[in-house]
């Protein structure tokens, strides 16, 4: 299974103190902001910053998502900085469109480059993938169709494990709402 | 039970103090320690992005020898706006604080009072915002040095890590500069930018006559003690990080239900070792990223599927950061010494480890990193 909701979903936890999450256009980075925060634990604040500057200034165990107002400038700025977000418990989340000044401007900042690798996500293009492929593939994982599993957690079960939340994610993502499945 | 895989942290140098770094034999940290054996005034560091500068730099300097003063300047500025200033200022403030820490000069010495306006010696007095920004601080920081000098008897000699992250242009000539008027009374070791390096102003000394350029190379994954270093990487920083109580004292093995799954995991490791091309940090970063799918699945351990989707991701990165043409110039590259290429092209390869140094048959080449070479081969949106 790959698809931009497992992407983030990971990207989020796998410790790094900077990723990147790739947008197309405004109206996709305002949906990417809320994906990201419903995909976050629910333990960490959630806060914004324009600058890397305010990021810096934010409490480590927040996520921030950092919104640049100006992205090749935030590019070059955390290619310097890069190492002052060491100890940081929550990421910081890096919005750059794609194809813009910001993205391209990585092919310049390997110390950042270096950082994000892996972690950088556009789950634009991740999410092109076969749905159909992927209920299989849920099917198989889990044993159960995605209305199935979601069926059990609707019903007042546990709330469970990060994992089972992300899974469910994913099940509210290949749900069919025609009643097929 | 389940790991704790953030303890792999990717992008943080081995922690000397704590046991989580590995010596590598034929790495930075035994070359550094021949030259400062042979006082060698100067020596300039190079070497690809997550290939382990700093974790050897921390290691390679004595610790039980006064005056070798740490100044990691990636942790305290911006590098991308630090000015001489600034940076002889930061020098001065490591220097102080370590004589104070050695009990040479004492904390409430006036030149400590004058740093402290700057903000530089924050181990003794906290940092507060000034209003004055560097101005005469240079003189000051000049006398510090100076001080530092005529107190402890003998030369200081700094380890510089993090000035590879300034960019090109003057001003980097000026931080040049100013660490050739640190020369002069101080010994160094420096961490500088492949630029500097490979660039137009590389046929010149950059510092000052005498000085030695030392490159970091990968590791030799080839070899079964590149795999093996590698290998105790992982499972050093599990036992430091969050093993020792996890995993009790028979060691790594401990953690997993049985030999063969410890078998398997150790198979993923190998795996993901070959892929990185040998550089530690591509590797840590590797399996953390198949951990994270290994947890969606829910499962506490990576198998084969769950680091082909990470090295999935790892390809997707490689790939943002290649310009138009470039993956005609690594292909034509590949296994050369590199002299055709243009030299722009060349510092920008190696700064990133899309391409790295070799010695194959005594000779030192140029490889595509396995995953960019599975893109320059059409492997990924060919």
């Amino acid at each position: 299974m790959r698809d931009g909701t497992a992407a983030l979903w990971n990207a989020l936890r796998t410790g790094a103190p900077l990723t990147v999450v790739f947008y197309g256009d405004l109206g996709l980075r305002t949906e990417l902001i809320e994906r990201v925060e419903s995909l976050a634990p629910s333990s960490w604040a959630v806060q914004r910053a324009a600058s890397v500057d305010e990021a810096l200034a934010a409490p480590s165990d927040a996520l921030v998502m950092l919104l640049p107002d100006d992205e090749p400038e935030a590019v070059a700025d955390l290619d310097g900085s890069r190492d002052r977000f060491i100890d940081r418990v929550a990421p910081v989340v890096v919005f750059l469109m794609r194809g813009g000044e910001g993205h391209r401007r990585l092919a310049q900042h390997p110390s950042f480059a270096s950082w994000i690798r892996g972690s950088d996500v556009d789950p634009e293009e991740a999410d092109a993938w076969d749905p159909e492929v992927a209920r299989e593939e849920f099917e198989q994982e889990t044993g159960q169709t995605p209305e199935a599993w979601l069926a059990a957690r609707r019903g007042g079960g546990q709330p469970g494990s990060a994992d089972e939340v992300a899974r469910t994610y994913r099940a509210l993502l290949l749900e069919r709402t025609d009643g097929v499945g | 039970m389940t790991p704790d895989w953030s303890a792999l942290a990717p992008h943080r140098p081995a922690k000397l103090e704590e046991g989580e770094y590995v010596h590598r034999g034929d790495g930075l940290r035994t070359a550094l320690s021949q030259l400062v054996e042979a006082n060698t005034p100067v020596v300039l560091v190079g070497g690809p992005a997550g290939v382990g500068k700093s974790s050897d730099l921390v290691a390679a300097r004595p610790h039980l020898v006064r005056w070798h003063v740490l100044a990691q300047l990636d942790t305290m500025e911006n590098l991308r706006k630090l000015t001489s200033d600034r940076l002889l200022l930061r020098l001065a403030g490591a220097a102080v604080e370590f004589a104070v820490k050695w009990d040479a000069l004492h904390k409430t010495a006036e030149i400590v009072g004058r740093l402290a306006a700057y903000g530089v010696v924050p181990n003794l007095v906290e940092p507060t915002t000034t209003a004055g920004g560097d101005a005469g601080g240079r003189d000051l920081a000049m006398l510090a040095l100076r001080e530092v000098t005529r107190v402890v008897g003998s030369r200081v000699r700094f380890w510089i890590d993090g000035l590879e992250k300034a960019p090109e242009g003057e001003g980097f000539r000026d931080l040049l500069d100013t660490l050739t008027e640190v020369a002069e009374i101080a010994d160094l070791i420096v961490v500088v930018p492949w630029h500097a390096a490979y660039g137009p102003q590389a046929a010149e000394p950059l510092i000052q006559g005498g000085e030695r350029f030392v490159t970091a190379r990968a590791v030799r994954v080839e070899d079964a003690a590149g795999i093996g270093f590698l290998q105790s990487l992982v499972e050093r920083r599990f036992m430091v990080r969050s093993g020792l109580q996890l995993f009790g004292t028979s060691g790594f093995a401990a953690a997993f239900p049985n030999p063969a799954a410890h078998q398997a995991f150790q198979a993923v490791v190998t795996q993901a070792a070959v892929l990185s091309g040998g550089l530690p940090r591509t590797f840590l970063q590797l399996l953390t990223d198949a951990a994270g799918y290994a947890r969606l699945r829910g499962q506490a351990w990576p198998n084969d599927a769950d680091l082909a989707q990470a090295a999935t991701d790892h390809r997707e990165s490689l790939r943002r950061i290649l310009l138009p043409g470039d993956r005609d110039r690594l292909g034509s590259t590949d296994g050369t010494d590199g002299t055709e290429l243009e030299t722009s092209a060349k510092v920008r390869f190696l700064a990133h480890g899309l391409l790295l140094e070799r010695v194959e048959a005594g000779r030192t080449v140029l490889r595509m990193a396995p995953l960019v070479a599975q893109i320059a081969r059409g492997g990924l949106h060919a």
